[in-house]
């Protein structure tokens, strides 16, 4: 862990503009819990427990979880690999094993710092009987989760040049359109792993909340996934060609 | 014993272009300048000894290890790049201490200060580098490349944006790195700056290397280009005449009271002038060579 | 005695241009055509072309089927078919979201990344002109998206019945709901699609956020209304397309489709929301080229 990288790539990360946007978008999950919460209205025989769920896994894990991890997994190491200020971070004898996990960790900490927290707090506010659980439950699965997305789009960054593209691609049609279709495609969603670790975690009723994916299953691929990622990534910066302008 | 920087036929393709083709030198203490027009192949050359590019074959080494993936190399070589684009958010002194710091070294604080003295960054140092000036980020990329004192320097078109005082800074600095025996290799498409700094040049002409060496001994080897010489003498039309007899003599002019010979070899032509003179009973004055500039060097080399 | 001097050394260097000058309509037009063309990707490479194309082909394509089946069948399938005018625009509207979310960054945000509009302001063109010129291009290219596949099923069902003019009749009525929902649809889109792309120089970051802003429009208005309360059923209005749609129930009746068929909330809710988006979204197009930094 080195802690001038660390600082430079939280400086990069949390640009205003940027840590705003993010911002408000966790503030959406949170104004629907506020909502629910000053209702007060279980009309429709939803329970405010049945709700919490619903709200975090499609809002939380569905919609906020991916996209922070998207920016900041690949920003990462984006940024500079398309400026060219990567030669700077790179052009040091700092075992290429440092910087990837270094750059890593403070990406996935401000995404757990933009998920996790704003989930903990929707889930509490909107309450019901099984609040709390389902709440920690869910912000600390959303943390794994995060982990996982980060690792996955930082070994993108480092793969090809339209990172962003290609995740938000991964985000929306494997996750949303084609784990909709095919079951099998679960087992290599995050989104789904990650909804198995929170109901492992929360431990809801099954009419509340159900994952699709056992534990076990979503465990191991959660961290072999996590882990390959991590070691391309490391492989492709040992190697990485960086030419200068073209003259 | 290795020279510090050794290419062996190296060459670098991208699918159908070769950027880089079967390139081989060393480079020893002391500034060589790297010549060519743009296109040429300067910056792939400089980014492959500096271990960013693998080559495509032969082998690019650096104090006999190989540049290409081995991030321990750096302890020994400072790159500037060509890129502009330098973390707008530090000031030049955080960014030049960052730098310090990722190389290890043992006082950066005191390291960064020197380094900064170095390239008369100090009175800027504590702004943002996003609102340097060209010239000034330019600056700072030197000092970072420069803080953990390597013995190897590598400057991609150093001097792009400085303004004249900031230029004569840095190529002086340059000229005093490399006479206190540091490797240093800087690349640019202007001659003048080549002229001045570099003892040595490499001429890099469409991925291949046209010349290597002082440019006034590469000069004197472009035997089928006639060298031009004025002469100012007491009696230029008696000396033009007498001139005209030389074999080693190609040909005279008298243009404007200005005596201009063209010879084939200079060593004979020297040697055959002070003779023909005194013989003629002329006082010879002055006898210049007058293309015996990188420019008309660079001009035949490139035009091939 | 001198001859007459006839020799003479010729400038061949820079000339300047004394003709007449075509002014600002031209310049507007001229940028119109182009950024139309460029949504299109005509006179680009064929990956440019794949999106545009793709999305009015796979729009286009149950028309297409619909008329096909109706020829064969005749109009007894027609009156049997699951493709109407009204439902037609709600089937496809991801189709035409996937235009917009690809292409508006196309449009705007090649010019702000590599720094040329300091270029066009320095000619002819005011900061609106550009902004209009771009803004025009897509909203027909919209409109031709979601004009052109109900176009083919007007057609489709015209030749299909055995008395063309009273087929032809029978049709005509519905020209206006093609037009008007396309036009909704067209400016709806635009006004939200062009704002978020001209904020940006980065393509890939717009089409996130406008991914994003249909997205979480969609699944934030069905949770709040879920929450219940005093809020009702008006979150429906954070959904793009349930706008337009409402805006086409309000007007020409019919099954309505999607969330608006579960919600109860006045036509005139339906109407300020998307004159709400319309103005909202323009203005903000306009304010950031008037502001922007060339």
């Amino acid at each position: 862990m080195n802690l001038v990288i660390a600082r430079i790539t939280l400086r990069q990360l949390l640009s205003r503009r940027r840590t705003l946007l993010l911002l408000l978008l966790g503030g959406i999950v949170l104004v629907v819990a506020f909502v629910r919460r000053i209702s007060g209205d279980t009309s429709g025989g939803t329970s405010d427990t049945r709700f919490t769920a619903d709200l975090l896994s499609t809002l939380g894990i569905a919609t906020l979880m991916p996209l922070v991890a998207l920016i900041f997994g690949t920003g990462a190491m984006g940024a500079e690999l398309e400026e060219g200020t990567a030669v700077y971070i790179l052009a040091k004898p700092v075992s290429r094993l440092s910087v990837a996990f270094t750059k890593l960790s403070v990406a996935i900490v401000c995404s757990i710092l933009l998920t996790s927290v704003p989930i903990l707090l929707a889930g509490l506010l909107s309450g019901g009987p099984d609040g709390p659980a389902l709440a920690v439950g869910f912000a600390v699965a959303a943390a794994v989760g995060s982990a996982v997305y980060c690792a996955i789009f930082m070994a993108l960054s480092l793969v090809t040049g339209r990172a962003f593209v290609f995740g938000l691609a991964y985000v929306l049609v494997w996750e949303s359109f084609l784990a909709g279709l095919f079951a099998g495609t679960r087992t290599l969603s995050v989104r789904e792993q990650t909804l198995a670790f929170a109901a492992a975690l929360a431990k809801p009723p099954a009419d509340v909340f159900k994952a699709d994916l056992p534990l076990g299953t979503a465990v191991v691929v959660a961290v072999v996934v996590a882990a390959l990622a991590l070691a391309i990534t490391v492989r492709r910066m040992a190697r990485i060609e960086i030419a200068g302008e073209v003259t | 014993m290795t020279a510090p920087v050794e290419l062996a036929a190296v060459s670098r393709w991208y699918g159908n272009v070769v950027a880089v083709n079967e390139i081989s030198f060393e480079l020893r203490a002391g500034v060589t300048g790297l010549l060519g027009p743009n296109g040429a192949g300067k910056s792939t050359l400089l980014h492959l000894i500096a271990g960013f590019l693998a080559p495509s074959a032969g082998t690019v080494t650096v104090d006999g290890h190989p540049a290409f993936g081995d991030p321990e190399v750096y302890r020994r070589i400072g790159l500037v790049p060509e890129r502009e684009a330098v973390y707008p958010f530090l000031t030049g002194r955080e960014f030049v201490e960052a730098n310090a710091r990722l190389q290890g070294v043992a006082d950066p604080v005191g390291a960064t200060a020197r380094a900064i003295e170095q390239v008369d960054l100090s009175d800027v140092q504590d702004r943002r580098v996003g609102t340097y000036s060209k010239g000034m980020r330019q600056r700072a990329k030197v000092a970072a490349a420069l803080v953990h004192d390597p013995s190897i320097l590598l400057l991609d078109e150093p001097f792009n944006g400085m303004d004249p005082r900031q230029r004569l800074h840095t190529m002086e600095l340059l000229r005093s790195l490399g006479e206190n025996g540091r490797t240093i290799l800087f690349s640019s498409h202007i001659l003048e700056e080549v002229e001045r700094v570099a003892g040595r040049i490499l001429v890099i002409v469409a991925g291949r290397l046209a010349a290597s060496g002082d440019f006034r001994s590469i000069r004197r080897l472009m035997t089928d280009r006639p060298h031009t010489f004025t002469l100012r003498s007491s009696n230029d039309r008696g000396l033009a005449s007498a001139l005209l007899d030389e074999p080693a003599v190609s040909g005279v002019t008298l243009d404007d009271g200005v005596l201009v010979v063209r010879a084939a070899d200079f060593g004979t032509f020297s040697r055959a002038v002070s003779g023909r003179a005194r013989r003629a009973g002329i006082s010879l004055y002055e006898l210049l060579p007058t293309d015996e500039s990188l420019e008309s060097v660079f001009s035949y080399l490139v035009r091939g | 005695m001198t001859l007459p001097d006839t020799s003479a050394i010729y400038d061949l260097g820079y000339r300047g241009y004394d003709g007449p000058r075509l002014g600002r309509r031209a310049a507007v037009w001229a940028l119109f055509v182009a950024s139309w063309r460029a949504a299109w990707g005509l006179g680009r490479s064929g990956r440019a072309k794949i999106v545009p194309w793709g999305v009015l082909g796979f729009a286009s394509l149950p028309a297409v089927i619909q008329s096909a089946v109706n020829a064969t069948a005749g109009p007894i399938a027609a009156r049997a078919s699951d493709i109407t005018y009204d439902n037609y625009l709600w089937a496809v509207s991801i189709l035409v979201f996937i235009f917009l979310a690809a292409q508006a960054p196309e449009l705007l945000g090649g010019d702000q990344r590599h720094r040329v509009l300091a270029l066009y302001f320095a000619h002819a063109l005011e900061r609106v002109d550009y902004a209009i010129a771009k803004l025009g291009a897509m909203v027909v290219s919209l409109l031709m998206l979601t004009i052109a596949p109900l176009l083919i099923l007007f057609l489709g069902l015209t030749f299909a019945s055995t008395d063309l003019a009273a087929g032809f009749r029978d049709q005509f009525g519905k020209l206006p709901q093609i037009l008007v929902t396309g036009a909704v649809y067209a400016f709806l889109f635009s006004a939200v699609g062009m704002a978020i792309a001209a904020f940006t120089p980065r393509r890939a970051y717009a089409t996130g956020a406008i991914v994003a802003v249909f997205l979480v429009g969609t699944g934030l208005q069905a949770l709040l209304r879920r929450a219940g309360g005093s809020i009702g059923d008006w979150p429906v209005l954070l959904d793009v397309n349930a706008v337009a749609e409402g805006v086409r129930h309000s007007l020409f009746g019919g099954n309505a489709n999607g969330p608006v068929s579960l919600v109860t909330i006045p036509n005139s809710g339906y109407f300020a929301a998307f004159a709400a988006v319309v103005i909202v979204g323009y203005v903000v197009y306009f304010w950031r080229y008037q502001r922007i930094q060339a």
